[in-house]
């Protein structure tokens, strides 16, 4: 459960994340529903999206959009696949493709509050607030920066909002409903 | 002399050195050679540990001990440089399509690649910023999604990690800016990188190395341990030899003065015409010494029981006789166009002539005055020379000696000549593991086959390895090829790049107003979108442009030529290299015409094979020059002269046949030595066939040669191990086989 001892904000090194740990619940399997709002701001406009997801600890994570297109980006360690019912798009091996890899890794990290996997590639800070917590990841380096400048996590007993600030301004917010563990 | 000492020593430890250049196609060599030094010029260090921070504390502490020898070697560690590289791409991502959107949109299935667009640009997380107006199919993000490195490795923390290592791996590449064989940058590195490496070991992180460097190394350090030993060893044997035979000091002076004349202008006149000593050479030529011992020591013993300036005259018809004869078994190295050997016959052949001179010329005026003083030493040998029978006294003598002679012959010829690279280089068992470790992590790329791609001008070699791809593609799949690396995976062709633009003109006019219509693209947008797609899908990326770029750089190495008439690059393969793979390779390069299929391994044992054809021809031609230049002398005797060397040869060539299961070009270089020195036996013992000083001088000088070659027998080093192993029983047998030819006595 939570430890409620922390509430100024303290910059973490990567050994450090015990206290992460406590923020949260780390189940095993982890289903839920998610309402995406995404500023693009080449368009200056918001793209709205929604779907589930269903992640299984360290093994894969499934993210399928439903409004306002339909398709599934399903993400393991190995690869990536993109789908639409049963028909394949891509796929893409992280073998030898060190893009694929990296991008796996943050996105099972960040959409899963897996801080092991986030202290590899992110700075860390921690504000407690109550019942409620804000970590805010910075990358440690200039390849992470592509894929995100920073990125903010909310939660309580599980990660509750997502926000990923990208270059030029970039910003997609994502909101977790209707958590179930199993 | 002196130039030459002046020039400096120059030491070679190339085994390549030792080869001749090729005859092939200037393109063909050119491209061995290039991709033979990419090869060489890169040393590999994989460092390793069961915790992931330790191993990359290791990898921090090597590249900065490394930095202090900036000026031998660079170093490429970093994994987050190619991050940078894939964004220069952007402004050609209409012309530089990878496989999959390409083979997305010739199956027609544009809708797959919207799709996916689509996915990529409401993902919570994507590579690319999303830009849907310069780029509404995320196109770019392909580009970066597809930059494969053709190595299994991924980049963490900065540093390049190896994927298959089961412990956190890292890598860490060594590019030499001078040539690995020389022995001052091996000192170098390994002055630096053996203590660090020790350290690193103390506290659990394992070294792996890899790379033609520490091969090189190796084999220099074994070469001169052997020089050491051989060199002083023969010396040494030598010396004590002197003193118990002729028990004084003086003698000793009287032999050294000619052999390190001999020794000295051998060097000499090998460093002026060479420009560089091969080590093996001076093996090679620490073995000369045995030989032009021969002279002085014949001098010495025949000046023993016959004082006097004159002996000189005397002695002058079988001196002459013998240097040419071992000039002429030397002289046939020269005839291989092998720089090696022939190093090694001007060095031994000067050698020899400078000795001879030294003795015809000096040793009569040191040794004047000197009284007739028989040593013991000839006595004793004569004695045992009177118990052994003569040929013609005793048929069944001759009867086993054919005998045997026939069973030699016979296992001579059903033979198997053994032509393998390998006889070349040696190296220790645990810089082999280690090499193929390092290859087993980092996807087996070979360096030893490659295809080379030929074309009057850059774009007509892509297109021919375009042309090439789906039957690799298509073995990739069938056989145990596991890779390639072409330039065209990098740059397409002019005429790819026009497909590319025309496939995504296609993907535009189906797809583009549905696209706009979910992410809700005003009409003015969609349009600034087109107009984008027109323009950009209008450049083309020209090879100069695309060598300027860092992402180019990387690939660069594929070129050999690029030339106003002439271009020429090699497609790299990665998997194991067996019989079959490389015949179906052999088979696709021949369905064209520009395309040649090159195997350095076989290359380099197809010329083995012509050489050691070429040297039994000679080795044939040698004899007969001999016989008739004997007959010539010594008429009906000649036969007497000429057995002892032909039989110790066979049983010699049989027994190492027998034992090493086959035999090769060395074995039979050493078989013109056999003879050569063999000859001088027997022409002193035909010369002056009743003196006792004429018999301990051959003894002697047999036993001086046994010493210095016969010690080669022990070299770790092929070539000088296949030296030894035939002279040391050949000589010996040469030496016990001589009294039996005796001529008549009354």
């Amino acid at each position: 459960m939570l430890i409620l001892l922390i509430s100024l904000p303290a910059w973490c090194s990567a050994a450090d994340f015990s206290q992460f740990k406590a923020l949260t619940e780390t189940p095993d399997i982890l289903r839920g529903q998610f309402v995406q709002s995404k500023y693009i701001s080449a368009l200056e406009t918001e793209l709205k999206s929604s779907g589930t997801f269903a992640y299984h600890r360290g093994t894969s994570i499934e993210w399928r959009t439903l409004i306002p297109i339909e398709n599934i980006l399903t993400l393991t360690p190995a690869r990536m696949v993109t789908s639409q019912g049963d028909k394949e798009f891509s796929r893409l091996e992280s073998d030898g493709n060190p893009a694929v890899a990296i991008f796996s890794n943050i996105f099972f990290g960040v959409m899963t509050a897996e801080w092991e996997q986030l202290a590899e590639y992110f700075s860390m800070r921690l504000e407690l607030d109550g019942a409620h917590w804000l970590v805010t990841l910075l990358p440690k380096d200039s390849t992470i920066e592509q894929v995100v400048m920073k990125v903010e996590l909310r939660g309580d007993k599980w990660l509750r909002d997502v926000r990923v600030y990208e270059a030029g301004s970039d910003l997609t917010h994502i909101r977790f409903i209707d958590l179930q563990q199993e | 002399m002196l130039l030459a000492l002046l020039k400096g020593p120059v030491f070679d430890t190339s085994i390549m050195a030792l080869l001749p250049a090729s005859q092939q196609n200037p393109l063909v060599s050119e491209a061995t050679d290039r991709v033979a030094d990419q090869f060489s010029e890169q040393a590999v260090l994989l460092l390793s540990a069961a915790d992931k921070t330790l191993a990359r504390e290791s990898v921090h502490r090597v590249v900065e001990r490394m930095n202090l020898l900036a000026d031998s070697v660079e170093l490429t560690w970093r994994g987050d440089e190619q991050a940078g590289w894939a964004h220069e791409l952007e402004q050609y991502r209409f012309i530089l399509l990878s496989d999959a959107v390409r083979k997305r949109l010739l199956e027609g299935q544009d809708k797959h690649q919207q799709q996916l667009a689509l996915q990529r640009i409401f993902s919570p997380l994507s590579s690319v910023r999303a830009d849907p107006i310069k780029d509404p199919f995320m196109l770019h993000a392909d580009q970066i999604f597809s930059a494969a490195t053709g190595m299994p490795v991924t980049q963490e923390q900065g540093l390049i990690r190896l994927t298959e290592a089961e412990d956190p791996t890292y890598l860490v590449t060594l590019h030499l800016k001078e040539d690995p064989f020389s022995l001052s940058l091996q000192q170098k590195l390994l002055s630096v990188l053996e203590p660090l490496e020790d350290e690193l070991r103390m506290a659990g992180v394992r070294i792996i190395r890899s790379g033609l460097l520490w091969h090189a190394a190796a084999g220099a350090e074994q070469a001169e341990s052997e020089i050491s030993v051989i060199g002083i060893g023969s010396l040494v044997g030598i010396l004590l030899l002197m003193l118990v035979v002729f028990k004084r000091v003086k003698p000793l002076w009287m032999v050294l003065l000619p052999v390190l004349v001999g020794c000295i202008m051998a060097s000499s006149v090998t460093l002026l015409l060479f420009g560089r000593i091969h080590l093996i050479t001076i093996a090679f030529g620490a073995g000369l010494v045995g030989v032009s011992v021969d002279y002085a020591l014949h001098y010495l013993c025949e000046h023993r029981s016959r004082p006097g300036l004159h002996l000189i005259n005397a002695l002058l018809a079988g001196l002459l006789l013998s240097l040419m004869s071992s000039v002429i078994a030397y002289a046939g190295l020269a005839l291989a166009p092998f720089p090696g050997l022939r190093q090694m016959a001007i060095f031994s052949v000067v050698g020899l002539i400078a000795s001879w001179l030294t003795v015809v010329l000096w040793l009569p005026v040191l040794s004047a005055g000197e009284k007739a003083n028989p040593l013991p030493a000839a006595a004793f040998l004569q004695r045992w020379r009177n118990i052994y029978p003569a040929v013609h006294e005793r048929p069944q003598v001759a009867a086993v000696l054919l005998a045997v002679l026939v069973g030699s012959v016979v296992i001579v010829w059903k033979a198997e000549p053994v032509d393998d690279v390998r006889l070349l280089q040696t190296s220790p068992e645990r810089l082999l593991v280690q090499d193929q470790l390092v290859q087993d992590l980092t996807g087996n790329v070979t360096s030893a086959q490659f295809f080379l791609v030929v074309g009057d001008n850059l774009n007509q070699v892509l297109q021919l390895e375009e042309a090439l791809e789906p039957e690799l593609n298509r073995l990739i799949a069938t056989s145990s090829l596991a890779g390639y690396q072409s330039l065209s995976q990098a740059l397409p062709s002019l005429q790819r790049q026009t497909e590319n633009a025309k496939l995504i003109h296609q993907l535009y006019q189906k797809q583009m107003a549905e696209q706009a219509k979910i992410m809700r693209l005003s009409e003015s947008q969609q349009a600034a979108a087109w107009g984008e797609m027109e323009r950009a899908s209008e450049q083309r990326l020209l090879p100069e442009e695309w060598k300027l770029l860092k992402s180019g750089k990387v690939w660069q190495h594929l070129i050999i030529e690029d030339g106003e008439a002439n271009a020429a690059s090699v497609v790299r393969l990665q998997g194991r290299m067996d019989a079959t793979l490389k015949a179906q390779l052999s088979d696709l390069a021949d369905q064209y015409e520009h395309v040649f299929f090159i195997d350095r391994v076989d290359s380099i044992s197809a010329v083995l094979r012509d050489y050691r054809e070429q040297i039994f021809s000679w080795l044939l031609v040698a004899y007969s020059i001999v016989i008739c230049v004997l007959i010539w002398r010594y008429r009906a005797n000649f036969w007497r002269i000429i057995v002892p060397p032909v039989i110790a040869s066979s049983i010699a060539f049989a027994a190492v046949i027998v034992l090493n299961d086959g035999y090769n070009l060395f074995n039979l270089i050493a078989l013109i030595l056999v003879l050569g020195i063999g000859l001088d036996m027997g022409i002193f013992m035909q010369e002056s066939p009743h003196s006792d000083h004429t018999w301990l001088a051959v003894t002697l000088s047999v036993l001086t040669s046994l010493l210095a070659f016969g010690l080669l027998a022990l070299s770790k080093t092929p070539v000088l191990y296949h030296f030894g192993i035939i002279i040391l029983p050949g000589l010996l047998l040469v030496w016990l086989l001589s009294p039996l030819m005796k001529c008549k006595t009354n």
